[in-house]
């Protein structure tokens, strides 16, 4: 609307034009975004556009720093009991919703009954089956009891992962039909001035922020810029001031002209490997040979330097290397041999046809990852084998591969977060097979791999629980229900004026201030 | 004039041929791969992509699609407004006064935004592109024909014919269409290039066929390096702006062209 | 009468692009409740669609239902962003709008310059001229947007890259329309060169035609200068044609809109168009497949009209 009035006295304005001078605004960080966010409920949804904008009006319990470890945010301290079942959060004092309206512990149970562990994917498969209960004996204690000992719950608890939404706008209504998603009421560092869908969000500095000077930014700007030549050159231009996410071809052009920060978390998630899936329900994947065929076959060093310009690692273990006390690197010893990846599949019965093709396989993937897939085809030729590539987007990707399980090959960014019981579990446990979005793709099913994931999963020993992983994956690594490809780091950019962004971290602009 | 245009014509018609012996048969995973990222040299002259594969082959294979995606609209908008504007000339004036307001209509719709509503609706696909163009853009070239009938409609030996007893089909296909078919021609010229640059613009903005290559996804494909590797987009659109040019000198002049994008 | 029959062309277009959208509705994967409510996934949600589209009537009555939903302005709902789908179209039309009027405005008066400053001459075909025209025509406008980027905003540094305002200018005044002027600089050009190219080519034709005509021959037999006789009466009749022709080729602008406003992060009608084709938002596409018919039809009429009151001779018939 605003818009409309100006383009309609647009005409008669450049006639008298020229006499009014620029006046300086406060602070402002102009933000690029690829996508619009859609909505701005960060509880209802894992959507990685959303989370980017949204994350800043909102808090978790705890925030994580650089390390995955987490720091006082909502909750100013907490407690584990001696047995691990149940962990006792102090609230911090004096927080208010940006209506004003004070923060209490109902707030926190209410949003993890009522919207985290029904609506959040994450929240939902990776923490609701630990916890027996969310408690608010008084209005700054919150107690979880748990099911079982649940070590990662901490990094269960930060803004991405289950932000905090204020009970007294979204009791007793459907939360996806909350006007409040498109109007947000926060805690957090920075309130929604204005949302234009396709066009734009602007946050303004919340005032009265619990975190004594806090945020340093008046203002922040998310500018929806579809094209990402011209977020580079929106960048060059001083029109906008921080990319959340910069593609590995494009990390060249800005080196020397602005700050560059290469981590493995980001706003999509934390420690992510892409990973081929394959679908054993299919009688040729199920072939052990098969598949050990591929991890011959696959060449992941070519891979990470051609579509990912060397941002990243190849994959040494089925768990990412960042969680350094769980990973067992060396543990994927296969190098890349043709010679050996025929003799398999021979052996295997995968004869071939005059043409030279042994089979054919469908492999389904987001259209983000086409280039991987087409590295990938190219290189299972190798071997006679033929991929058919077919890119979904996120919904129907989701739908084929883990509600109808229509697929041969699957390639799944796996994020395995910052405790494997986040997002490395549910990769194998056999109770993670069926409908729920990037859970066990491959359908695969291990009792000694079950029963290694219950035994790290419920103990609160850091040095037993890695035990139990690196057993987990010399099986893993040995059955090949997946081929773990390359590690993907996340580079974020931001002109050099710019101070203390966190990119790892989804409040990227609460401590961020421009230098003068 | 007609040397130029005859010229124009003959070029599209080698460039097309050039593709279809260049491109290997099968699609791009057939090509074999090479260094990625390497400059235009004696052996890749076009350089090669991000996976290594030579761009000259890659443009070959998209000018396939481009040109037969361009090819198909042209030839159904020529059929579609050869047939109408014989019939409007020739047939009863009735007929004639509801054809060309059927004409005036059709070409009122936005075609390309309805190529995304098809789009969106069945996926992208070259195929379903082609239709959608081709079922918008025949209005053009049916009012050329018209025109051109008309015309001849009132020439002595057109009606020497008619007064010996010829029948309106036989009179169509032996005088009108030899006559008429050089303005038909010419406004196809304008179709064919429209539905390039529409090819590439679907691609552009990501409602392309993601099963084929074409100059527009090479184009698209190409900007995610622009400059890591120049010769990735600069080749395919080098190709896509001299095809679409050659298609414009082909047409000559924009005649009576009525075209609503 | 002309008129009259204007305007049946006017409701025709519509009629037409409302029955094309609904064929292809009922005819895509899925069915039509899945084409204008999106598959949420949810038990009973496809149902509660059909029922407030009426969907489960008999194929006729919904169709007349259709219709008359889109007399009432009804275009539907749209489930991504949970407004109707007029109220979104209309908040977007204007920056659209402001980026194809200058974009019309410019193409016209710069191809018709350009178009009288290389006329044919039986000495100079000027056929250079002609090749260039072609060769503009053929340039997409993304490539022309990104090295209007590259020239005028990474080079030169003196207008804005992206967007169509700088949120550092106050709101308000003087300086926020003119920020918001220099920001459609870059995409009005790039809009606008491809027209450019094609009016100068149709101008020169047109006027040349004229030219070879009986009474200008005349003309220049008494003895008035070549220049004079161009002017004063080769062009007035030559534009007429011109305008017309241009005034159909709004949607072109329209369809040139979708690319720009992606290469410029625009928020108009091109981009919402593709965003709602991406996320399936069908309803969203449809009215503006509808919105953008209705502009052209009418916009027309309005050249037609202007062109009738200019010169009076067309509402006897001659056209």
């Amino acid at each position: 609307m605003r818009y409309r009035l100006h383009i309609f006295a647009l005409a008669a304005a450049l006639v008298f034009a020229g006499s009014t001078v620029a006046q300086q605004a406060g602070d402002t960080a102009v933000i690029a975004v690829q996508g619009d966010p859609g909505h701005l409920n960060p509880a209802i949804s894992t959507a990685g556009p959303l989370h980017a904008v949204a994350d800043s009006l909102f808090n978790g319990l705890v925030s994580l720093d650089r390390d995955g470890n987490a720091q006082p945010d909502l909750a100013r301290s907490w407690s584990v009991s001696p047995d691990g079942l149940e962990v006792r959060f102090s609230l911090t004092e004096g927080v208010t919703w940006h209506d004003g309206r004070p923060f209490t512990s109902a707030d926190v149970k209410f949003s993890f009954e009522e919207l985290l562990f029904r609506f959040h994917a994450r929240a939902r498969a990776g923490l609701a089956p630990a916890v027996a209960s969310v408690d608010a004996p008084d209005p700054l204690t919150v107690v979880f009891r748990l099911k079982r000992p649940h070590p990662a719950l901490l990094r269960q608890l930060d803004v991405t992962e289950a932000p905090i939404l204020p009970r007294h706008i979204y009791a007793g209504s459907e939360p996806n039909r909350n006007e409040a998603n498109s109007k947000p009421i926060g805690t957090g560092a920075f309130r929604l001035e204005s949302y234009r869908r396709d066009d734009s969000v602007v946050l303004v500095k919340n005032a009265r922020y619990f975190k004594p000077g806090l945020p340093r930014l008046d203002r922040l700007t998310f500018r929806i810029i579809p094209e990402t030549n011209t977020q580079l050159a929106a960048l060059a231009n001083g029109e906008v001031d921080y990319l959340g996410r910069v593609s590995p071809a494009d990390v060249a052009r800005l080196e020397g002209k602005a700050t560059i920060v290469r981590t493995t978390a980001g706003p999509g998630g934390a420690n992510c490997i892409m990973t081929l899936a394959f679908n054993l329900d299919r009688p040729r994947l199920a072939l052990h040979a098969v598949r050990q065929a591929f991890a011959h076959t696959i060449d992941r060093a070519q891979m990470l330097s051609l579509v990912q310009f060397g941002q990243g690692r190849v994959a040494a273990a089925p768990i990412h290397s960042a969680i350094s006390w769980a990973t067992l690197p060396g543990a994927l010893s296969y190098d890349v041999n043709l010679s050996k990846a025929n003799a398999l599949l021979d052996g295997a019965g995968l004869a071939r046809n005059p043409s030279g093709e042994r089979a054919t396989f469908d492999l389904l993937m987001f259209p983000a990852f086409m280039r991987y897939g087409e590295l990938m085809r190219q290189q299972l030729a190798g071997a006679g084998i033929a991929i058919r590539l077919k890119s979904l987007d996120p919904a129907a990707f989701a739908t084929a591969v883990f509600t109808q399980r229509d697929f041969d090959l699957a390639l799944v960014s796996y994020c395995n977060g910052v405790d494997p019981e986040i997002g490395v579990s549910r990769m194998y446990r056999s109770a993670a097979i069926g409908n729920v979005p990037f859970s066990n793709a491959a359908a695969y099913r291990n009792a000694d791999v079950d029963r290694l994931f219950d035994e790290a999963g419920s103990s609160t020993d850091v040095a037993r629980r890695g035990e139990a992983y690196r057993a987990l994956q010399r099986i893993v690594a040995t059955d090949l229900p997946y081929w773990w490809l390359v590690e993907t780091d996340f580079t974020s950019a931001w002109r050099d004026s710019f101070r203390d962004f966190a990119p790892w971290s989804g409040q990227f602009a609460e401590r961020a201030w421009r230098s003068r | 004039m007609s040397r130029f245009r005859a010229g124009a014509v003959a070029a599209l018609a080698f460039f097309y041929l050039l593709c279809l012996l260049l491109s290997p048969r099968g699609a791009l995973d057939a090509l074999a791969m090479d260094l990625a990222f390497m400059p235009p040299s004696l052996a890749h002259p076009m350089g090669t992509d991000d996976l290594g594969r030579d761009m000259l082959e890659a443009l070959a294979q998209g000018g396939r699609t481009s040109l037969l995606v361009a090819s198909l609209t042209a030839c159904l908008a020529l059929l579609l407004g050869a047939a109408v504007g014989l019939v409007a000339a020739l047939g009863p004036a009735a007929l004639d006064e509801i054809l060309m307001r059927a004409a005036d209509i059709v070409v009122s719709l936005p075609a390309l935004l309805f190529a995304i509503l098809v789009a969106a609706l069945f996926g992208g696909s070259a195929v379903n592109l082609a239709l959608v163009l081709g079922l918008t853009r025949w209005p053009v070239i049916a009012r050329l024909v018209r025109a051109e009938a008309l015309v001849l409609r009132e020439t002595d030996f057109v009606r020497a014919s008619v007064s010996v007893g010829t029948p309106p089909i036989a009179l169509a296909v032996r005088h009108i269409i030899p006559h008429a078919s050089s303005a038909a021609l010419s406004a196809t010229g304008i179709v064919f290039g429209g539905a390039v640059l529409a090819e590439s613009a679907l691609a552009y903005v990501g409602l392309g066929d993601p099963r084929l290559t074409s100059w527009g996804q090479l184009i698209a494909s190409g900007f995610a390096f622009v400059t890591h590797a120049w010769w990735m987009w600069a080749f395919p659109a080098a190709a896509l702006c001299g095809a679409s040019a050659l298609a414009g000198l082909a047409a000559d002049q924009p005649s009576d062209e009525r075209s609503t994008g | 009468m002309r008129i009259l029959s204007r305007l049946t062309l006017v409701v025709g277009a519509i009629w037409l692009a409302a029955t094309l959208a609904f064929l292809l509705i009922h005819l895509a994967p899925g069915g039509p409740a899945v084409a204008l409510g999106g598959d949420s996934g949810a038990p009973g949600y496809l149902e509660e669609v059909a029922r407030i589209y009426g969907l489960d009537r008999p194929l006729h009555e919904v169709y007349l239902a259709w219709l008359g939903n889109l007399l009432c302005g009804d275009l539907g709902f749209s489930y991504r962003s949970q407004q109707p789908v007029l109220t979104l179209v209309l908040d977007r039309l204007p920056v659209t709008l402001a980026l194809i009027g200058p974009a019309l405005v410019v193409s016209g008066l710069a191809g018709v310059a350009l178009g009288l400053a290389w006329l044919p001459r039986p000495d100079k075909p000027h056929r250079g001229f002609v090749a260039a025209m072609a060769a503009l025509h053929a340039l997409p406008s993304y490539l022309v947007g990104q090295g209007l980027i590259v020239v005028f905003a990474l080079w030169l540094g003196v207008l804005p890259v992206q967007g169509l305002v700088d949120e550092r200018v106050p709101a308000g005044g003087g300086a926020r329309l003119v920020d918001m002027a220099r920001h459609l600089v870059l995409p009005v050009l790039a809009l606008a060169l491809h027209h450019v190219a094609f009016t100068a080519l149709l101008t020169r034709a047109r006027v040349a035609g004229e030219l070879s005509r009986p009474y200008i021959v005349t003309a220049a037999a008494k003895g008035l200068p070549s220049h004079a006789v161009e002017r004063r009466h080769a062009l007035p009749n030559a534009l007429l044609g011109i305008v017309t022709l241009f005034g159909a080729r709004l949607g072109a602008f329209v369809a040139g809109a979708v690319v720009v406003e992606t290469v410029f992060a625009l928020p108009g009608l091109g981009r919402l168009a593709v965003t709602s084709a991406i996320a399936r938002d069908h309803p969203v596409v449809i009215g503006i497949v509808l919105v953008t018919t209705a502009i052209v039809v009418l916009g027309n009429l309005a050249t037609d009209m202007v062109l009738r009151w200019l010169d009076p001779r067309l509402a006897e018939g001659r056209s």
